[in-house]
């Protein structure tokens, strides 16, 4: 028999209906091991029967459930695997469910208490790596006051030759030192394919004495140079160049 | 509970579930039984003879033969038409012609659940040829072959009718659980 000629036989319907004796229960099933969607379809039938006969439910009086809850209750006595014979094993069993609760309990805490231990390790490494940056840039800051406050340091102001311009750096020069710090000041932010670019004079030759960082507010080192005459600040591509491009000279300032 | 739980526990005989599978399935099974019986005290009796049957035979319940509700079915079915094979239903089928009205039976009211209250109208609309068949042979346990004799109408148009009719519920029902879950998508978003 193929599947349709099984499926005309009405035979699946029976089944799922509950309708079917040992023998036709094999048969069927043989056909539902073969084609699993038929295994589907009697579940949905049993889902959708089911439902149809809860939709035309009638509530039964209540004197019904109650006689039957007593019955129960009469033979439970004479059924030997229900009640007292069970109880004191029900005992045993809430016992080991307490004892294992208890010890999962213990476990979960103690992982718990483990990784917090572990988070707070973390953070207190975290801190102290802030805190070690935090003296460095103290000491750092010390420094270049210092350096400031040298009474050999000469600071210059690197200013535009255009003079409607008011765009201005400043550098600090130590000969004493052979030190030398820039800052950008008020020169405008350039776009990420450019550098600004520090360049000394020495005997009308641009040398470059740094590359400057772009969004750095605070001081850059640059080389110290004991010939130089001045410093000039031109827009490089990022990177730098070998010879400053002088049509893109911002600032510049004597030393 | 999920299902497994109610089985597990009607297999170790606990009145528990007893408790939870009559609130649950008493209503269906006493509508099928009253069909079969047509009388109330007698279903009141065959409901009350299925559930103790129902609990003494749980462990014998076997998950994978069928579902909860069918085999629960079959039971109380059985135990329906046992009885009216008894003397004393033939007896009281003699003397008083049953003229079976189940609403004018019941003094106290049946309301509907409310989640059913949308499903009577449009099961009420599968057609009757449908569900006269449909309720002889699963309500009232009658074979193709009887339903054929009982109706007078070919034993191949009953298997045809049963067929389209079981998929007919089958497609209600799940456009029923569909409509309902893309309500509650709507009603959370």
């Amino acid at each position: 028999m193929n599947k349709d000629q099984f499926l005309n036989t009405g035979l699946l319907e029976q089944y799922a209906l509950g309708l079917t004796d040992e023998n036709e229960n094999l048969e069927v099933e043989k056909y539902l091991n073969a084609f699993p969607e038929l295994k589907k379809e009697v579940d949905e039938i049993r889902n959708a029967v089911e439902q149809y006969a809860i939709q035309q439910a009638i509530p039964p009086h209540p004197r019904v459930k109650a006689n039957i809850m007593a019955g129960i209750d009469e033979l439970q006595g004479s059924k030997p695997s229900g009640g007292r014979a069970g109880s004191s094993n029900n005992w045993m069993k809430a016992l080991l469910i307490l004892g294992f609760a208890g010890i999962f309990g213990l476990l979960f805490l103690y992982t718990q208490k483990n990784a917090q231990n572990q988070d707070l390790k973390r953070e207190f490494a975290e801190l102290q790596i802030a805190c070690d940056q935090q003296n460095e840039r103290i000491q750092a800051n010390q420094l270049e006051f210092l350096f400031m406050k040298h009474r050999y340091t000469q600071k210059v102001i690197l200013a535009s030759s255009n003079p409607s311009s008011h765009t201005k750096a400043v550098a600090f020069w130590n000969p004493n030192e052979k030190k030398g710090l820039v800052s950008l000041g008020s020169l405008p932010e350039l776009p990420e394919d450019q550098q600004y670019q520090i360049w000394a004079d020495v005997d009308h030759v641009m040398i470059s004495v740094g590359l400057l960082e772009n969004d750095y507010d605070g001081l850059q080192d640059i080389a110290y140079l004991a010939e130089a005459e001045s410093l000039n600040i031109t827009i490089e591509p990022l990177g730098g160049s070998t010879a400053p491009t002088v049509e893109k000279l911002v600032v510049s300032g004597l030393l | 509970m999920n299902s497994t739980d109610l089985v597990n526990g009607l297999k170790n005989g606990d009145k528990k579930i007893i408790d939870l599978l009559y609130d649950q399935y008493a209503g269906a099974l006493y509508g099928i039984i009253i069909k079969i019986v047509k009388n109330e005290e007698l279903a009141e009796d065959v409901l009350q003879d299925s559930f103790i049957k129902i609990w003494k035979n749980g462990p014998k319940f076997n998950a994978s033969k069928g579902s909860l509700f069918t085999w629960m079915l079959n039971i109380s079915r059985n135990t329906a038409i046992d009885k009216t094979r008894s003397s004393h239903y033939r007896q009281l089928e003699s003397k008083q012609k049953i003229d079976f009205q189940i609403t004018n039976h019941l003094n106290w009211s049946y309301t509907p659940k409310t989640e059913h209250i949308g499903l009577n109208k449009v099961v009420n609309g599968l057609d009757d040829k449908y569900r006269e068949i449909i309720d002889l042979i699963y309500f009232q346990g009658f074979t193709q072959q009887e339903v054929h004799e009982h109706l007078n109408i070919p034993l191949g148009t009953v298997k045809s009718r049963l067929r389209i009719g079981l998929r007919e519920l089958r497609t209600f029902f799940s456009v029923q659980r569909v409509s309902i879950i893309v309500l509650l998508i709507g009603l959370l978003g």
